[in-house]
């Protein structure tokens, strides 16, 4: 396969698994929880140390998928509880931002304690030639569409045809109704975030089989899960799957296309891509591809 | 001796202090009064840093005749303008004059056009959306190589050296003056009727436009009004560093920092402002300083910053989030019988 477009799939994949963690706890809590990346990808330390350890790194997708998921319910324990104390969403926005900022921090300091005492190559990584290989294609072009296809079949499963999704909806409706309904909010919330940053950590984790990882990528990757969400709409989590394929397709394919055209030099300005990509669709459509598809069926009724 | 040691520190500090409460000031009229949460203060700032990397030392290659290119040349050329400007003051003062008007320019008209992009957006997404391009702006300035030199960054001619001995005097009064000037106009505005339709806006905004006031009009006012001076921030922060280096101008040290000394010191309150700002920059002094005493560690002690940030910021919105010194409310007094009978006497009118 084209490396070009096997980077383009394995990019909107994981950019689409991560929006839709992001949308999820965005409209649960009316708070875009901008810790999100920068917990996404603090997971990909995991299959690296398995790999410095001589442990094949897919088996570290576990791990990585319950630091996702704790330090995301961390997150969601800490607003629930200011948001109990009157804290505003800019105030529990910010409180998320500065829980991103710790887990930055610490990200850094296990890189340097990699780079300096196990002498390993840990501030910019890629596992490329860790990969494995199936139908003669490196693993991971295979194994990001299907893991994007198996988890929203299993979310869409969760949240249409479980107990606990139609909580889930009852709380994106009217969080106070649902609590006054008997639905365990907090709980359920609670789970909720387990699971989505679970996801985002498995996501953030199989990012350096193809792209190379620093402690940085998941605060610049904020960029991409934000044009994500404006493409797809803002309040839809099927929305956000998909703005992540075409903001991550597009990132790649339209910089490729350009390149080719003007130079390879162009390639250094890839992260502004999906802020050009936001800021025309919140010119042109800014309800995204689902709040203007919702906006056209209102129409016809 | 003591003077010696301790008055550069102490000038040091307050000039860091200043700079910084021009950013925590801004984003105070524009979240603590009108409640634009802006997380991309930066761009502001690193537009007024573009300007002064592109526009003066340009301006003076061409003046003086000096046929060599200021980006690739460009320590050569700072050695010659600095001759040039130690022997002639009007040039040098003019530019800095022009650099000031262009930067206040680009910023305002930046300022504005981002928040006429973005005013569809909810007041988190609006944050998020102010940082990306923020970044954006960034990522063009660290790779756009005629604009500030690219990754290495630029060097800038000392607009100051003329002075002589009193050159660094000269400047860190300068520095600290022009803050106060700008923190002075957004106390002035804070108490003015401007003012306090910002805060009816951040109140209750659907309220104020049922009065038929046209809430959008303010809100690009406040921010490209805001950006202009933040722009100023970005000219005063390069001068001091007496370069341009893109990368610098990132959304820790110049959109949480501010974040966090607003919030500390007291959101909608600009003394409160001014108190937060003392004490962060105190903070980062502070862990400044511990970085040449935990030099055996195997990690850079640069990260404690981030981890100490983003505790601070925790602990305050749990125990202090209405700040130290919270928004006063100001009480209408009660009217009394003269003044009442005068009220009703128009009222009848």
């Amino acid at each position: 396969m084209d490396p070009i477009i096997a980077a383009s799939i394995v990019a909107s994949s994981v950019i689409g698994l991560m929006a839709l963690g992001f949308t999820l706890q965005f409209i649960t809590l009316k708070v875009p929880n901008l810790a999100h990346t920068t917990i996404c990808f603090s997971s990909a330390y995991m299959p690296l140390s398995f790999w410095l350890f001589g442990i094949n790194p897919y088996l570290a997708l576990p791990l990585a998928f319950l630091t996702g998921s704790l330090l995301s319910w961390i997150l969601y324990k800490f607003l629930a509880f200011l948001r109990t104390r009157g804290t505003g969403p800019v105030g529990q926005m910010m409180s998320s931002l500065a829980f991103g900022l710790i887990i930055y921090g610490v990200t850094n300091i296990y890189a340097d304690y990699l780079s300096y005492v196990l002498k390993a190559w840990a501030r910019t990584f890629t596992l490329a030639n860790a990969d494995i290989k199936l139908f003669g294609e490196p693993g991971i072009v295979l194994l990001a569409p299907i893991s994007l296809v198996a988890l929203t079949t299993f979310f869409h499963l969760l949240l249409t045809r479980t107990k606990f999704g139609i909580a889930i909806r009852a709380i994106v409706q009217d969080y106070s109704l649902a609590a006054t309904l008997g639905v365990n909010t907090d709980r359920t919330l609670g789970i909720a975030w387990f699971i989505v940053g679970g996801i985002g950590g498995l996501a953030g984790a199989v990012w350096p089989f193809w792209f190379s990882v620093d402690p940085w990528t998941g605060p610049r990757m904020l960029s991409d899960i934000f044009a994500a969400c404006v493409v797809g709409g803002l309040f839809s989590v099927y929305g956000s799957i998909l703005g992540g394929i075409i903001v991550g397709g597009m990132e790649i394919l339209l910089l490729w296309g350009i390149a080719l055209n003007v130079g390879v030099w162009i390639t250094s300005y890839r992260p502004i891509i999906p802020v050009i990509i936001a800021a025309i669709t919140l010119l042109i459509f800014p309800k995204g591809i689902m709040g203007s598809i919702e906006a056209f069926r209102e129409r016809r009724k | 001796m003591v003077l010696e040691t301790f008055l550069p520190l102490v000038i040091e500090t307050l000039t860091f202090f200043s700079i910084y409460l021009i950013c925590s000031s801004s984003l105070n009229l524009q979240q603590g009064y009108t409640g634009i949460s802006n997380l991309g203060l930066f761009f502001s700032i690193s537009s007024g840093a573009y300007v002064i990397a592109a526009l003066p030392t340009r301006l003076a290659v061409w003046l003086y005749g000096i046929d060599m290119d200021f980006v690739y040349q460009n320590a050569l050329v700072v050695s010659l303008l600095n001759e040039k400007f130690a022997k002639d003051a009007f040039t040098p003062t003019i530019l800095l004059v022009i650099t000031f008007f262009a930067a206040m320019a680009v910023g305002w008209s930046l300022g504005y056009a981002f928040t006429y992009l973005s005013l569809r957006l909810t007041e988190t997404y609006l944050a998020v959306f102010f940082l990306c391009v923020a970044e954006a702006i960034k990522i063009f300035g660290e790779n756009f190589i005629p604009l500030a030199g690219g990754p290495n960054g630029i060097l800038l001619p000392n607009f100051f050296i003329w002075l002589g001995n009193y050159s660094w005097i000269v400047q860190s009064i300068f520095f600290i003056v022009i803050p106060f000037i700008i923190f002075a106009v957004y106390e002035k505005i804070a108490g003015s009727p401007f003012g306090r339709i910002l805060k009816a806006i951040r109140e209750n905004e659907l309220a104020l436009q049922c009065l038929g006031r046209n809430t959008v009009s303010f809100k690009l006012k406040v921010m490209a009004f805001t950006s202009a001076f933040l722009a100023v921030t970005g000219v005063l922060v390069s001068l001091r560093m007496r370069s341009v280096v893109a990368g610098t101008f990132d959304r820790v040290d110049y959109s949480f920092w501010p974040w966090l000394m607003m919030m500390l010191g007291g959101a909608g309150n600009n003394i409160g402002c001014l108190v937060g700002t003392f004490l962060c920059i105190i903070i980062r002094r502070v862990v400044y300083w511990l970085k040449f005493y935990l030099v055996f560690l195997p990690v850079d002690i640069m990260w404690l910053e981030y981890i100490l940030l983003g505790l601070a910021f925790m602990l305050v919105m749990i125990y202090k989030p209405e700040g130290i010194l919270p928004e006063k409310v100001h009480k209408l007094k009660s009217l009394n019988e003269s003044d009442h009978k005068k009220v009703v006497e128009q009222v009848r009118l």
